[in-house]
């Protein structure tokens, strides 16, 4: 099984520099979740320095392509499509079609962060691309079926803060404007909501064109790895957004290292003394529920 | 023009009649299964054979929401009920999923398969995508603009359907889990608690930066597109949607009359700023929500929120159902307060009756009532102006 981590900062290339670890750029003109990387000359220089260390690259274009952004998606493709990199990521089937027309022979991955969550979805959508990323709303048992059903093309979520959801408003600004306290919001990573009878404090980000909230929790797949190998997950990813840098670099290890062989007493040691706020997702919570249930 | 499709929402038999009888070309509504929209009094197979037989005999449509984000579990017996609603003969389904598209293809359904706005469709080289998969039709994003869906509308090999009215996601709609994390129920399975409508706490590096009397919420208006109906006409969008399967009746009635009376004063280039106006005017009185553009002109900015300290308020004039007639004494079921000596009026299919003042109310037992304020309670109204059970009667407002 491999590990993809998510890169999102030049200095994050070191930790990741490993035979066993594939990484994701999101390249910064059609998408969001990058809020350290926002220009295209960022985005070409972590590109090019992976490459030069001969990780194994992919890019991710994962925002909703609005008609008149396909002119210009089509010649940035091609242009992304001359490095050396390994395939694309995408959540928009456009990106598929340009690929496609575009003759693209490396692999692609349709990652749309919802929809796909049945064995049927994921059967009918690997006939057009060569893997998929499940939904993460999915418990342990659901992703296992799904694994199983497919080997080695099926991903998943699998460390870090989950996204909750995506909106094309500017939720943070238009309430800041509405209580007049105008204040920066482009990209920045330390706002935080409470919902008013909860404790826990959700990441939120407000890029350009859209505004996510996440979970408080850090997804903690350490224990499942196993289960998740013998059903040949094709990989799970992980994601640093939020989680500060010596953090991120000790959890990435950890996971990797028990990837490669695992060992229940270095998981137990991490999981007491870290302050990551380490939960389980959806992994054994079923969220069937209807109102008349609850 | 296009001839231009009205689709109208519906949650049970009552509001599917109500919804043709007031204008809708086509209706849609959830089965039992397969459905978002659980509270929605879902359709059994039965009900779903009686409203396709309803608007067939008035030439018009129905179509069947099968937008579940199916998990493993909710697959059984998708088979049988997707031949069960070629049998009944309906016109559509409306699919989330890519499997039940093709699925209902591979069955051989005669019915059309509709993209559901749950996948956020904004481009039209998705929509070739869809299209090569067995997809006729594409419920465009609500986040696109005029512009976008234009450009659409012309270029994509598929009609294109836009929702012009009622509640509106604040995120991209399928994308969104604060349902599923905070409450344990699936949006994208009929379950979403609305989450995005609760009160938040904001805060920055550990500093509270809301305010406690008018805290961070992330609540849409609903949507109101009267004034760019006309555009949309012109940008070659065949079916105008409008959203509200949990609504009632009369919210029904009146939003289907008022874009029915108002395309077709566009279609037959009798429009004018006068019923424009007037048409405004219905839409408020109906609203439970204040109302915005939604995307088709710009971003929404704070003004396309509802937050807990709003100037605005929302008026209904709402009285209740008309329930049988006997020589103008007529049953009422009460859905709002109503007194004597307050200006009425009969909403019906047809017209607005002439405005009366209600002089004699009584209850059950024959007595008098001055005033009424217990909804679902049954009352006798004088009413001395032409109306028929199935009517509606509001108060005349002066708005």
């Amino acid at each position: 099984m491999r590990l993809f981590a998510h890169i999102d900062d030049i200095d994050q290339i070191s930790v990741f520099s490993n035979p066993n670890v594939d990484v994701i750029i999101t390249e910064p003109v059609y998408s969001y979740k990058h809020p350290h990387l926002q220009t295209k000359a960022e985005f070409w220089k972590v590109l090019k320095s992976c490459l030069k260390q001969q990780l194994p690259t992919y890019i991710e274009i994962n925002g909703f392509i609005e008609e008149n952004q396909l002119e210009g998606l089509k010649p940035w493709i091609k242009d992304l499509m001359d490095y050396p990199i390994q395939g694309f990521y995408f959540a928009d089937l456009s990106v598929l079609m340009l690929l496609n027309e575009l003759g693209y022979q490396g692999e692609k991955i349709f990652a749309p962060e919802t929809i796909l969550t049945n064995t049927f979805e994921v059967r009918t959508y690997l006939e057009s691309v060569d893997r998929v990323m499940i939904s993460k709303e999915l418990t342990l048992e659901e992703i296992l079926v799904i694994c199983s059903a497919f080997p080695n093309k099926v991903e998943i979520f699998g460390a870090g803060h989950l996204q909750m959801s995506v909106s094309k408003r500017p939720l943070l600004s238009n309430y800041l404007s509405l209580i007049q306290k105008e204040q920066p919001t482009l990209n920045q990573t330390n706002y935080r909501l409470r919902e008013m009878k909860r404790q826990e404090k959700m990441p939120i980000l407000e890029e350009a064109n859209t505004f996510c909230v996440f979970t408080q929790g850090i997804l903690n797949p350490l224990e499942e790895l196993p289960q998740l190998q013998e059903t040949q997950c094709f990989g799970i990813h992980f994601d640093p957004l939020f989680i500060n840098k010596e953090d991120a670099k000790e959890y990435f290890e950890l996971i990797l290292n028990q990837i490669k062989s695992h060992d229940s007493k270095k998981i137990e040691a991490f999981t007491h003394k870290t302050s990551l706020p380490l939960f389980k997702g959806y992994f054994y919570r079923k969220t069937n529920l209807s109102k008349e249930k609850v | 023009m296009n001839k231009i499709e009205l689709l109208a929402p519906a949650g049970d038999l009552t509001r599917a009649k109500v919804a043709y009888l007031y204008g809708a070309d086509a209706v849609y509504v959830g089965g039992k299964r397969f459905s978002l929209r659980a509270r929605a009094s879902n359709f059994d197979l039965a009900d779903l054979k009686e409203a396709a037989d309803f608007a067939h005999n008035l030439g018009k449509k129905l179509f069947v929401t099968v937008n579940m984000i199916a998990h493993e579990e909710d697959m059984v017996q998708l088979e049988e009920y997707l031949l069960d609603l070629d049998r009944i003969k309906v016109d559509a389904i409306i699919v989330a999923s890519l499997y039940i598209a093709q699925l209902a293809r591979t069955l051989k359904c005669t019915y059309e398969v509709h993209l559901s706005t749950q996948l956020s469709v904004t481009n039209s080289a998705t929509i070739a995508y869809y299209r090569s998969h067995g997809v006729d039709r594409i419920v465009l994003a609500r986040e696109l603009d005029l512009d976008s869906i234009a450009k659409i509308s012309k270029t994509s090999q598929l009609p294109t359907e836009v929702f012009i009215h009622g509640g509106m996601c604040t995120n991209f709609s399928g994308r969104c889990t604060l349902s599923n994390d905070m409450t344990l129920r699936d949006a994208n399975r009929g379950g979403c608690a609305q989450s995005c409508r609760w009160t938040y706490e904001l805060t920055k590096e550990n500093e509270i930066i809301s305010l406690a009397d008018n805290p961070f919420t992330m609540g849409s208006k609903d949507l109101e597109t009267l004034d760019d109906i006309e555009d949309m006409i012109k940008a070659g969008v065949i079916s105008f949607k409008i959203e509200g399967r949990m609504k009632s009746a009369y919210y029904i009635a009146v939003i289907v009359k008022t874009y029915r009376t108002w395309i077709e004063a566009l279609v037959s280039q009798s429009a004018t700023e006068s019923l424009k106006q007037q048409c405004k005017r219905e839409l408020r009185l109906a609203e439970n929500r204040l109302t915005f553009g939604g995307f088709l002109r710009s971003i929404p900015d704070k003004n396309g929120q509802v937050y807990v300290t709003q100037e605005d308020s929302v008026v209904q004039n709402f009285i209740g159902n008309v329930l049988s007639v006997v020589d103008q004494e007529a049953i009422i079921e009460i859905r709002n307060k109503v007194s004597l000596g307050q200006t009425l009026e009969v909403f019906s299919p047809k017209r607005i009756s002439e405005s009366f003042v209600l002089s004699v109310m009584r209850d059950e037992a024959g007595q008098t009532l001055p005033m009424i304020n217990i909804p679902l309670s049954r009352i006798t109204m004088l009413i001395p102006v032409d109306v028929h059970p199935g009517d509606f009667i509001r108060r005349k407002d002066d708005l």
